[in-house]
Order: C-alpha cells, then structure tokens, then sequence
C-alpha cells in the first residue's frame, strides 16, 4: 500500500489503563500493535487517585490478571499499600485496594510497552480513523503520518475535546495541564457516532509537609501483604499509611457560601456527572444533613510529598478550596501543590457496540475506557483488554471472546454498557451482577484462565499455578467427602463456636457448612491435607455460598440458552408484525446480538422476545428449506 | 427457545364430566410413571389412579402416552383423562406441581411448542406469535386493570421499602472506607415487618381466590362422631343448591354448597377403611392430609364422651390450621361444652345437633366468619391473579430467609435473598430492571465513598 507510512495489525489510540492493557493484549497475541499517545510521559497514568482496586474494582483487576493483563502485576509492583477491604462483611464484597506510586506505576507500564516486540509505541494524536470498504483502514496523525492497520481500538480516555474547570477559569485541554484531543471527535462524527458530553473531578493536592499528621487516625495496610495477581509470590517491603480526617460544619457553611462560583452549580458545565463519586460541593448538597465527610489523604508516590485529598473532588475556585481545606482538623497550615478541577469530555453511546467493544457498523473499530462513558482505571483496563483480545480476533478471523455475566464482572460491565447504556459516567458495583456470590474476587482464576487459554494470553506457568490450585481443591474436597464419628472433642470445638453437637457419624463436609467452622478447626481434628490459603479459600466459601449457588443454577442455563440465540446482524425488527411498537424501536435502535440481549433492553417484555424466538425459529426453516 | 422443560395443563374447562390433564416434554413420560398405576404403552390407553405419593387414590382414570415426535406437540406426552370436577382437578395439579420437574405451562404454549418442534408448517408460524401476542395484551390489559388504583398503590409501596431496605444492605457492603455502618438488628425488624405484611396481603389474595374459587372445608373427627350426619344435615338444609359432583365419592365425600354467599366444597373424610387396629393411625392420617389441603377444617368432637386419645391426636394435628370444633349430639347430654368465650381446644367452636338442627345456623355463620373475616361485602378484589399471590407470598418467604441471614451474620445471603424478594415484587409491578431501580436508590439516598 503505497499510501500508507507505515503498516500495523493493530492500532491502539491512546496509552491510558485501557490502551496499555489493548496493547498488550493485542500483541501478546502475536499481532504487530501500533501505540498511539499524545504524551509518552502520561502512559499509565493515574490522573485522580493514587489508588487501584476496591470494592467491585479490585474484582476487576483480579479478572484481568486472570486474563492474562497487566494491571494486576504493575500494581503489585508499584504499590505502597495494600488492603483487603470487607473482611467483616462476606465474601462476595471482599475486594482488595493498593496505594500505588503512581509514579513507578507509569514507569513500570511504559517500559512493559517498551519491551515488548510487537509494540511500537509513539508520541503522536490521532486525527482519523480511515475506512475502505466499510472497514477500518488505517489512521491519519497531527503530524501527518498515515498508518495502515486492520484494527483500531480507541482509548481515548478523558482527552476528546476535553475542557477543565476550577471556579470561573477553565481551559480547553486535557487534565493536568495536558494537551487535549482536539480532531479525532470529528472523525467519529463524521463516521456516525452521536458524541456525548460525560464530566468527572479531582481533589486538589497538597504537600504534606504542611499537614499535622498527629491529629490524623492514620491507617496500614495489612501484613502479609496481600496480592492482585495470581502469579505474584509474597511481597515484602515498608508501607506508606493513609491519614483519615473529616470535614465539619465550618468546612460545609464555606462551600454553601460558594457555591455560586461553582462551574457546576453556576451552570458553566454541560456534561453529565457521576452520582457515585460527587464533588464536595454535591455532597454538601445533596446529603444536607450530614454533619461531616470523611477524608483520606493518600501518598502519591514515595518520591514525592504531594498528597492526595480522597473525598474531596471540587471544581470550585482557587480562594475557595485552600479556605474550605483550612477548616479541617489536621490541615490548618496546609499548602495546595495543585488545585482540583473538574474535567468534561466527549464520549459515545456504548450501545453502538456489540459485546465484544466493536463498532456494529464499522468492522475493526472498537472502544474501550472512559470514551464508552465508564470511570475509573479498572473499568478502563478490563474493558481494554476485552476489546484487545476481541479486535486481535477479529484480525486473526477467529470467533469474539465473551463473556456472560454468569461468568465475570468484565461480562456485566461491558453488558450493561452496550446494552443498557448508560447515562452517567459508569462505575462497576457488586450490585449490579446477579450472580455475585459466584463472581468473587478469590475464584478469577478458576473462572476465567481456562476459557482464556484460545487467545493465547495465558503463559504455561499461570496454567501451571491454575491446575495446582485445582488439584488442591480437589484433593481437599475429596478428604472432606467422608464421616467422621462424633466424639468429645469434635463436640467440644462445635459448643465453642456456638454450634450444636452432633451424635453418630457426620460428614466433614456437613461440619464445614456450618458458621463459623473452618477448615482449619477441624484439620487439627481429623486427618486434612494441608492445601495452602488459596484453595482453603475455595472450599471454605464454597461450603458457605453452594447453595446460593446453585439456586440460581436454572437462572444461569436460561442466561446462556438465550445467550446462545444469535439474532442475525440483518434482521429487520419492525418486518416482526407481532412486536410491539416500543419493542420495535427499542431493538431496532440497540440492534442486539442474542435474544438474551434482547431481553435485557429495557422495554423488550418477555413476550417481545418469545415473538422474536418464534420469528427467528421460522426464518431459519424458510432458509433451510431454500438450500434444500 | 429449546423446551428442555416439562410443562403440563388442564386442557379442559373445570366442571364437565371429564378433564383432560396434559403434559408436554422430555420429563412427561418420568411424570406418568409418577403419579399413574396404570400400565404405560405409547399410544394405548389404559386404565388406573393417580396416587399421592405414599399411595392413596386421588382419582380412578385413564391415561396415554405418545411418544415424541407422534404427538401433537412433537414432543414426549401424556394425556391424563379423569373425573371433571375442580376438587379433582386441584388436587391433579397440586400433584404433579409436587413432583419437582414439571411447571404449568402457559397459555398457547402447546401450540407453540408443536410449532417449535416442527409439526406445523411455516404458514401458522404468523398464527402462533398471534396467539403469544394475544396472550400479552390480555395479560398486560388484566395487569393494568388489576395493578390500577389502590393495589397498584400497596404493591409500589411494598417494592419501595424492599429497595430501600436492600439499597441500605448493599451501600454498606459497597462502601469500602468504613464509613457506613450497618444496624441489622434494626434492617432484620423492618425486612420482618414488611415480610408479614406481604404474609397478610397474600393472605388477603387467598380470600379473593375463596370468592371465585370456593373454599375447601374438610370435616374431621374421629369414627361416630357425626361427621357424615353433619354433612347430610348441612346438605338437607341447602338441598336447593346442593350440586353432587360425580366421580368424587370415593376415599371422600365431596360436595358443593354455599354457605353465606361462600361457594364450599365440604370434603367428608367418612369411608375411610375402619379396621380396629388401625383406626386412629389411619383417622389422623387422612385427617392431616385432609387439614392440608383445606382452607378451613370443621373439627368433630362427640358431646356426649370425653375426648379420646384418638380425638387429642387429631387435635394435635391441626395446630396452625384454620379450624372450628363443632360439638356434636347436642340432643344428647353432653359431657363438655365450650367455653364461656364460645372456644373449645382453643378453637371458635358450636354445639350441634343433627337429629334437630340445633346449631347448624350459628356453624354456617362461624364458617363464613372464618372464611371471609368481614364477610363478603368487604372482600375487595385486590389481588385474584395466583401468579401474583404466589409471587408475594415467594417474596415473603425470601424476606425471612434474609432476616435469618442477618441474624446469622450472613450479609452476602441477606444481599441475596432481599434482593429475590424485590425481584419477586417487580415481576407483579412489570418492571423489567429492578436492579437499576437499586442503583438509583443507593446514589439518592447514600453517599459513597471512595
């Protein structure tokens, strides 16, 4: 192709969590990847918070890294802080959290990126998506170059046409003072897509010289330290803690008094804000009543001084925010190193996708991150390495990887979001997945690996490591298949644990089921093999959660029967005489993959989707019998 | 869809001669062997009774079996003929409910699966998504009628609080600063208190199914103590109305009357095998079996001798059931009588006497006092739909599961059950995405945190 610069298989715009994990992916599977970033010094960047992981997106991070990703092992790398969270509360909310160097975290993905043969990572802005044919072509650049590629994945981030906020100044750029996309909104437009405008904010940040951390409550993190990826082998190393402090009346009645030069409140921003992460000012709003809010101040690296104000995102002016952090205990004397802001930008509706992330109109394309109206890093990475894995497949012309959300949370989110939509900048709960006691954070692994195995992500040793935990688990469980005869000392370990004693024989397995019975009570009893806390974990759980479980057995065949009932990309819906009209519409609009998909859209009945089955049913006889 | 399930249906109007029970699918012919004694041989009719598990005779009839795909669905089916009353077909059902494999199927969907599995020809597929359409309107247009006003009102209401009780569970499991605590103790009180009021509400459901329906009102009591007069005594002052039902008579005496304005099915347990050995056993036995299924049992106890060990076994059995004690043989010189606040065995109870009618006004009026409290008048048809009482009454059972599971510290299953509580409450309501309606709820009425 005498036109072209230069050829790739893959071209990835963007080098944020959800670009890096698209790249690595894609080339991980073998393809030549082209790594499009407007700054080489913003790979991996953690733009907000020096944090991964939590509830919901620590399960994330687990699932990419039994995907084979990246996040999971850079964060365990770079953290300086880990947490697992919920402990007290069950364990489909266990989820872990590290503080992270953000610094050493940018450095550590860059140079991932860097190592890699298959990567070619540049400085540049993508300006176009060419398309021949109705296909992806190839790229245009600021600065001129024109890439041939069969597959783009943007990961545009926060960077479309994006314009920041702090009081009554605001910018047209990026965050943090860089460059802004400014070309590549219009080349989606003209492609089709409807641009929305999605908002979001940052604390301000502070140097921590300038704080008392003595009237703080500080916080650890756990030891032994405990690890996102299920290849990491122990971490030793100091780390940093957090400080917790609140804010009080005095901090709210100089919000109240401001809020008219607010951007938000004074009507400057026209985009869409998240409810589940406010600002400041729409906590102080919104939840009047509350006395105080709780505040985190975070390292941002051990390298630096700066400090992280979790809890306190705001775009009000300059004046404003060092007098409200004034007022709280702890942060008298302290001196703002950079103020927060809030940021709006373009983004599309997801429900242009199909559940892979790839365009439905234009083959090759496909989204992942912030650009399909999600938040957070986590949610950027796990959908970055879904639609990585599924733009390599569609260049090697093998069939999509995906997955239901029986199966993962990476399932649910990318369901919800092209199915559902959404309307709000999206953020990944453990209440959105029906199935949640199934997809905990323990179990990635042995829910994912395995299905993972056909893209090639997963190296010997990570199936290794996999098909010992599972023999473990065996094993345990075959030891815990038999009975056992009640005596003194078995009924003196269950009185104390507030469970009634048992006569005759019982079977270790029943013993296990009970509260507050663990495997260990009763491996210093009877003859238990020693398994290691992973698969201990396993058993455990399972004993507890099975027959949750299992009652959604029928939930989930009936998921995947439908799941399994693809709708043809032609399909005209309002040809269906039977449906109704907002089912029509509805459908036509979303254009859905499955009938399980169907079913999902809100305003498709339960009927609307037994007409469809029928209507699908007699137009594949019609087929048929035409090749007969 | 794939029919890997097994459906079946009355495929008949309730009331003829005969009723035709069908079932449809890989399980039908597992089912026949179930619940028929018959000998099964695709395609040949033949002839027995459909048993309750431990043996006993529901109905004498005649079964076949086609075997797929020589059948009018295409698939495996049994065709069960049997006795049309309703009390045989409700206890058909109940029946084969009870297996555990089959569920009912729904309207058309004989049709729809012959369809499916290609025994009608592409021309009627139009017809069948017709019929599915058909069916939707009238559902949809029944739901608005019946959700309309002040039902649609109460069940709103009961779905709100579940929300807000489970957007309350998940902010604090979702919070992960430590800043949200949780009272269970004070969650566990309000999951309760909303559970018993769904209880009532479904039971209220009962009530209207009982004015549609009938009631079953089951006579118990020990051999001789006049349950077979009473009944006859019943019937005598009721001729007018009285509708003997064929095909009944057989183990019981079952017979239509209205009491009060009530339609009743009064069940007699009399003809039951009376050998001397085993007379008790077998008396408490039927009388448990008939207490179950029975809205309302008319307790027995002979007037004129002290309660037996028999009596006070039967007694034993109807604790939690819904019961009047009739004295019998009030002509007689009575031994016992209730007590001065018309109870007896704790029980509403009436002297009678079948010889002079004595009593038999005051039994019928504390029939329909226990059957319909408030009387008829007041019986609003809330809620009549048994899909949606069955609804209710599933999301009240999730609702104590769920206070159990916070009792327990079991938050994760408190999550769960709540949360099929609220699903239970939305498919009345047709909302087709309560989890949404939940995420919603924790961002309005709850601050997350990091």
């Amino acid at each position: 192709m005498p036109d072209f610069d230069e050829q790739f298989d893959i071209a990835v715009i963007g080098a944020g969590h959800a670009g890096c994990e698209a790249a690595l992916a894609s080339a991980r599977m073998g393809l030549s990847t082209l790594v499009l970033c407007m700054d080489l010094d913003s790979v991996a960047l953690m733009a907000c918070n020096p944090s991964i992981g939590g509830t919901s997106k620590g399960h994330l991070v687990r699932e990419v890294d039994a995907l084979g990703g990246e996040m999971g092992l850079a964060a365990d790398d770079c953290l300086i802080q880990m947490r697992m969270l919920n402990t007290g509360k069950g364990p489909a909310v266990h989820s872990l959290r590290a503080q992270e160097d953000k610094r050493r975290y940018h450095e550590r993905m860059k140079k991932t990126l860097e190592l890699n043969e298959k990567i070619t990572l540049r400085q540049d802005e993508c300006t176009r998506i060419l398309v021949d044919s109705g296909r992806v072509s190839g790229i245009e650049t600021a600065l001129g170059a024109k890439y041939a590629c069969r597959a783009v994945v943007i990961c545009s981030g926060v960077y479309l046409n994006s314009r920041t906020h702090t009081g009554e100044f605001n910018r047209f750029g990026g965050p943090s003072g860089l460059s802004n996309s400014t070309r590549l909104s219009g080349s989606l437009t003209e492609l089709g897509f409807v641009l929305r405008r999605f908002k979001t904010g940052t604390p301000p940040r502070v140097a921590g010289r300038s704080l008392d951390y003595s009237r703080m409550q500080p916080q650890f993190g756990d030891v032994p330290i405990p690890h996102f990826s299920f290849m990491t082998d122990g971490i030793e190393r100091d780390q940093a803690p957090c400080h917790l402090t609140y804010t009080n009346e005095k901090t709210h009645r100089i919000i109240k008094e401001n809020l008219d030069r607010s951007p938000m409140y004074a009507g400057a921003i026209h985009a869409t804000g998240t409810r589940y992460c406010p600002s400041i000012e729409d906590k102080i709003v919104r939840f009047e009543g509350r006395d105080r809010h709780q505040l985190f101040i975070e390292p941002e690296g051990l390298s630096t001084d700066e400090m992280y104000v979790q809890g306190l995102s705001t775009s009000l002016p300059r004046d404003v925010q060092d007098a409200m952090l004034r007022t709280i205990e702890g942060m008298e004397n302290c001196r703002v190193m950079r103020y927060g802001y809030a940021i709006e930008y373009d983004c599309i509706d997801p429900t242009e996708l199909k559940a892979g992330l790839g365009s439905k109109r234009i083959p090759g394309l496909y989204f992942a991150g912030q650009i399909n109206g999600s938040s957070g890093y986590e949610e950027a990475a796990a959908q970055g390495i879904y639609a990585g894995i599924n733009a390599a497949l569609y260049v090697k012309g093998e069939e999509p990887f995906i997955l239901g959300r029986n199966e993962a949370y990476i399932g649910v989110l990318c369901d919800d979001l092209t199915v559902k939509g959404t309307n709000e900048p999206y953020r990944m709960m453990t209440c959105r997945a029906e199935f949640r006691m199934l997809l905990r954070q323990d179990n990635a692994d042995l829910r994912l690996t395995e299905k993972a195995m056909r893209t090639g992500l997963i190296s010997p040793a990570r199936f290794d490591h996999l098909m010992r935990k599972k023999e473990l688990i065996a094993s345990a469980r075959t030891a815990l298949d038999r009975s056992v005869p009640a005596d003194e000392r078995l009924n003196a370990l269950l009185e104390s644990r507030g469970s009634s004693p048992v006569r005759g024989s019982v079977k270790l397995e029943a013993l296990l089921k009970r509260q507050g019975i663990s495997y260990t009570d009763l491996a210093g009893l009877f003859d238990l093999p020693d398994v290691g806390a992973e698969a201990l974990e396993e058993v455990e759980v399972d004993a507890l959660y099975g027959g949750y479980i299992k009652r959604q057995d029928d939930e989930i065949q009936k998921l995947r029967r439908l799941d399994g009932e693809k709708i043809p990309e032609n399909i005209d819906f309002f040809a269906i005489t039977n449906l109704r009209t907002e089912a029509k519409q509805k459908l036509s609009a979303i254009r859905p993959g499955s009938l399980g998909e169907a079913s999902r859209i809100s305003g498709v009945s339960p009927a609307d989707v037994a007409v469809l089955s029928v209507y699908l049913k007699s137009r594949e006889a019609d087929t048929d019998g035409r090749n007969e | 869809m794939i029919n890997n399930d097994t459906v079946f249906a009355l495929s008949t109007p309730v009331g003829g001669a005969i009723a035709i029970m069908r079932i449809s699918g890989p399980d039908a012919r597992r089912a026949l062997e179930t619940v028929f004694t018959g000998r099964i041989e695709p395609r040949r009719i033949s002839y027995g009774s459909v048993t309750d598990p431990d043996g006993s005779k529901i109905d004498s009839c005649c079964a076949v079996f086609f075997e797929a795909p020589a059948s009018y669905t295409g698939e495996d089916m049994a065709e069960i003929y049997c006795h049309g009353s309703r009390a045989v077909a409700v206890r058909l059902t109940e029946r084969l409910m009870s297996v555990g494999f089959l569920r009912p199927a729904e309207a058309g969907e004989f049709t729809k699966r012959a369809y499916l599995s290609g025994k009608m020809d592409l021309a009627q597929a139009e017809a069948v998504m017709d019929l599915i359409y058909a069916r939707a309107e009238r559902s949809r247009k029944a739901a608005l009628g019946q959700l309309e006003g002040r039902l649609s009102a109460v069940i709103s209401d009961l779905y709100s609080r579940a929300k807000i009780a489970l957007a309350e569970l998940a902010n604090y499991l979702e919070d992960d600063t430590d800043e949200v605590s949780l009272d269970a103790p004070a969650l566990k009180n309000r999951i309760e208190e909303l559970g018993s009021g769904i209880r009532s509400l479904a039971a209220n459901g009962m009530r209207s199914r009982i004015l549609r329906d009938g009631a079953r009102v089951a006579i118990i009591g020990s051999p001789n103590v006049g349950k077979s007069s009473l009944l006859n005594a019943l019937l005598l002052r009721e001729r007018a109305i009285v509708t003997p039902v064929p095909g009944t008579t057989r183990d019981t005496l079952e017979e239509d009357l209205a009491i009060d304005g009530i339609p009743v099915v009064l069940v007699d347990t009399a003809g039951i095998c009376e050998t001397p050995d085993t007379v008790e056993s077998m008396g408490v036995a039927r009388s448990r079996r008939e207490a179950e299924d029975a809205d309302l049992v008319l307790w027995l106890a002979d007037g004129t001798r002290e309660l037996s060990d028999g009596d006070r076994e039967i007694l034993g059995s109807l604790s939690g059931k819904r019961t009047v004690a009739v004295i019998t043989k009030a002509d007689l010189d009575s031994v016992f009588f209730p007590d001065d606040n018309g109870t007896f065995c704790s029980f509403p109870a009436v002297r009678t006497s079948a010889v002079t009618g004595e009593g038999l006004t005051a039994l019928k009026k504390l029939v329909a006092d226990n059957l319909l409290p408030g009387g008829t008048d007041g019986a609003e048809d809330l809620i009549t739909n048994s899909r949606h009482i069955s609804a209710l009454e599933g999301a009240a059972d999730s609702l104590s599961d769920a206070a159990d599971a916070l009792t327990a510290g079991n938050f994760d299953g408190a999550f769960f059950s709540l949360h099929e509580a609220m699903e239970s409450l939305a498919s009345i309501l047709g909302k087709d995405d309560p989890t949404e309606d939940l995420v919603d709820s924790i961002f309005a009425d709850f601050c997350m945190g990091k």
